[in-house]
């Protein structure tokens, strides 16, 4: 046994030996690197992207933040494909209230692989892709500050998603000795500590990584805006995606580096036999301050920049500038410092102090008004505004209509009287799905669509976009409708299966709301699968786009350094081509001469 | 591009999402009192005015509430947005 361990060892490390030689012989990497002169301030080193190896070699090599930000965005759709068909397949099981689809270990894995899949390995990344290609030409940057910091950043990626998913594939291969964690995404303990499934280890070491690269590329955008900003770009006039990254990032230099102390505790509280965080010894709740001080700002860190890309895309559409732009940005610094001071809203029902609870309370409540400020001046821009109905505005609209809803249903979380009732039911759940389909995915979604042109060249099929929207606000509406209405009936969270006393609970009642929730979300599955489809048809075959603005920006003064970038881009193509081509089908409004 | 641009006026589309969240919360309910009906306390608009504890009291008392308070923030929208051009 031993021998034959030894053997794969050695047999790993030459295969990792001739990785190295293959990678360093098949490209002369300094001929393309950007600060192959040194340094990370910005200075004219003739970098030269035009130099990039072709096929796959490019894409695992490269450092240009356009590059990268693509490979952010194909990793956070593939992860977000993964935590959808989880997702599927609980709501499927949940469709009946007896145990009939999958295994209840299975059910635990899909719920735990659910939450950590869609906040750390689709929210966050999916968020730095539109960073990692805009933020740069946004404030005019030759590239983020530290290009290969950026590429490491994201290639620690892929192992964390494998470490994390790692129980499902392994489970067939070992017979059932390292099956999918089952703690949820929160990782509670005792639970977490105690469950002696290797796949938990495995898990945690991956979202360890996931954290180390979300710190990793945080460091970057921060250096990046303060230090690499074109001489126009002051602090008055910086965009406010670019605000709103900047300070998600600065969540994420405070949280993650906690998160992931309390991992590695948490770690060796499993394999060492340290009390951290057991009951004898140590103190759950412990787990659960820590856990919630990184949380609840990571919240923050997700819908943040969505909002940013709100404020930033919305008044295009609306045909005039975002409505009290610097009151937007102080609300985004005053989320950005009160998230830190509202965690403990997590842990009412734990028992901690009423003090302490009414404090947090406080907290909780006060941080409703920056959010409010930020949906006052939405709405205010839109009233007066000429709406362009496009496939990117009607995001935008949908973002904010379910963001009242979900903002509003927090309102009522932050009470104390209330959590208590409410707690770890169904209600908490719809609450914040709103949040993170409703309002993060849709933010996500509207910057897809306005920068299509920018990342692909062409032009997506408007009508599919739209087909998309309504799919998917119905389905999220529906879905997460139902939810709250469970949760008013007192549906717990988490189950796999459930039984209730007729006289207390209409059982029929809670069956159809479970139904209309699958079906809610078989919806939007639909209307994802059409985007998919619509995104990559789009893009292999779309219409080129040979207008350096195809949104008509210069109408109403609002073409930004993203389209003067692509602008030029455009412009030297032309000279270069032939022309000819056909006419770009915009999702600028309806045809004239139709 | 050879093609014009249609435009929604925004006001429409505002009072459309204060029409669409205020069915909501009527919605919010009107469910609720219908699955939980015998089992509530009546609800006071504002703490005054009481609803009876039926589906439509139910709906009518979420709806006005929000209606309410969505109502003050839309009339601080009308009332900013006249009097400041930004």
């Amino acid at each position: 046994m031993a021998t034959g361990q030894l053997a794969l060892t050695v047999l790993m490390g030459v295969f990792l030996i001739a990785v190295a030689a293959w990678l360093s012989r098949v490209e002369d990497w300094r001929s393309y690197a950007p600060l192959s002169g040194g340094g990370g301030y910005r200075r004219d080193t003739g970098t030269a992207h035009e130099e990039k190896p072709a096929g796959l070699i490019r894409w695992l090599t490269t450092v240009d933040h356009k590059d990268i930000g693509i490979l952010y965005g194909l990793y956070g759709t593939i992860a977000f494909i993964w935590g959808g068909l989880a997702v599927l397949l609980m709501r499927v099981e949940l469709a009946s209230p007896a145990q009939d689809v999958i295994e209840l270990s299975m059910y635990n894995g899909l719920l735990t692989s659910h939450g950590i899949t869609m906040l750390f390995l689709f929210a966050t990344p999916i968020i730095a892709a539109f960073s990692n290609y805009f933020i740069p030409l946004l404030i005019g940057a030759d590239d983020m500050a530290f290009p290969r910091i950026n590429a490491i950043a994201f290639w620690l990626l892929p192992p964390a998603a494998l470490l994390i998913w790692a129980g499902f594939f392994l489970d067939p291969l070992t017979g059932g000795q390292i099956q999918a964690a089952q703690t949820s995404w929160t990782m509670y303990t005792p639970l977490s500590a105690e469950q002696a499934n290797p796949g938990v280890d495995l898990m945690l070491l991956g979202l360890h990584l996931s954290g180390v690269s979300a710190t990793m590329g945080a460091i970057n955008f921060i250096v990046t805006i303060f230090t690499e900003r074109n001489d126009k770009v002051n602090w008055a006039n910086l965009d406010i995606f670019s605000w709103t990254i900047l300070t998600q990032s600065g969540l994420i230099l405070f949280a993650f580096p906690l998160l992931g102390s309390a991992l590695i505790m948490l770690l060796l509280d499993r394999n060492f036999a340290t009390t951290f965080f057991t009951v004898g010894g140590g103190s759950p709740i412990l787990w659960q301050h820590l856990f919630w001080f990184f949380g609840h700002p990571e919240v923050y860190i997700l819908v943040l920049p969505p909002m940013g890309m709100v404020s930033y895309i919305l008044p295009k559409f609306a045909g005039r500038k975002l409505f009290g732009f610097k009151f937007v940005v102080y609300s985004t610094l005053a989320i950005g410092v009160l998230s830190f001071g509202v965690w403990a809203h997590h842990m009412f029902s734990t028992g901690i102090d009423p003090r302490l609870r009414a404090s947090f309370m406080a907290v909780s409540l006060a941080i409703a008004i920056p959010s409010a400020v930020k949906t006052f001046n939405w709405i205010t821009t839109l009233w007066n505004g000429k709406l362009r109905m496009t496939a990117p505005m009607l995001f935008c609209i949908g973002f904010i209509s379910n963001f009242i809803i979900g903002g509003v249903t927090g309102v009522f979380l932050a009470a104390v009287p209330v959590d208590l009732v409410l707690h770890d039911t169904y209600y908490v759940v719809g609450h914040f799905h709103y949040i993170v389909m409703g309002v993060i995915a849709f933010g996500v979604f509207a910057a897809v669509y306005y920068w299509f042109p920018i990342y692909t060249g062409r032009m997506y099929q408007r009508t599919l976009a739209k087909w998309h929207f309504w799919l998917v606000m119905v389905g999220t509406n529906l879905t997460f409708f139902g939810m709250l209405i469970l949760g008013y009936l007192g549906m717990p969270r988490r189950y796999a299966t459930y039984d209730f006393n007729p006289a207390i609970t209409p059982m029929q009642a809670i069956t159809a709301l479970h139904q209309l929730a699958t079906v809610g979300a078989f919806i939007i599955a639909i209307g994802m699968a059409i985007f998919v489809w619509n995104i990559v048809m789009s893009w292999m075959e779309g219409p080129v786009i040979e207008d350096g603005d195809p949104w008509s920006l210069k109408d109403t003064n609002q073409h930004g350094h993203e389209w003067h970038w692509h602008e030029n881009r455009v412009n030297r193509s032309i000279v270069a081509a032939d022309g000819g081509e056909e006419e770009v089908a915009t999702d600028g409004g309806e045809v004239a001469d139709e | 591009m050879g093609k014009t641009q249609t435009f929604t006026g925004g006001r429409r589309v505002v009072l459309t999402i204060y029409v669409v969240v205020v069915a909501v919360a009527a919605l919010t309910g009107l469910i609720l009192g219908t699955f939980v009906e015998g089992k509530l306390l009546a609800p006071k608009y504002l703490g005054l005015i009481e609803f009876p504890a039926t589906p439509l009291g139910l709906a009518a008392y979420g709806a006005l509430t929000l209606a309410t308070v969505l109502g003050v923030l839309l009339g601080l929208v009308i009332y900013v947005s006249d009097r400041y051009v930004e």
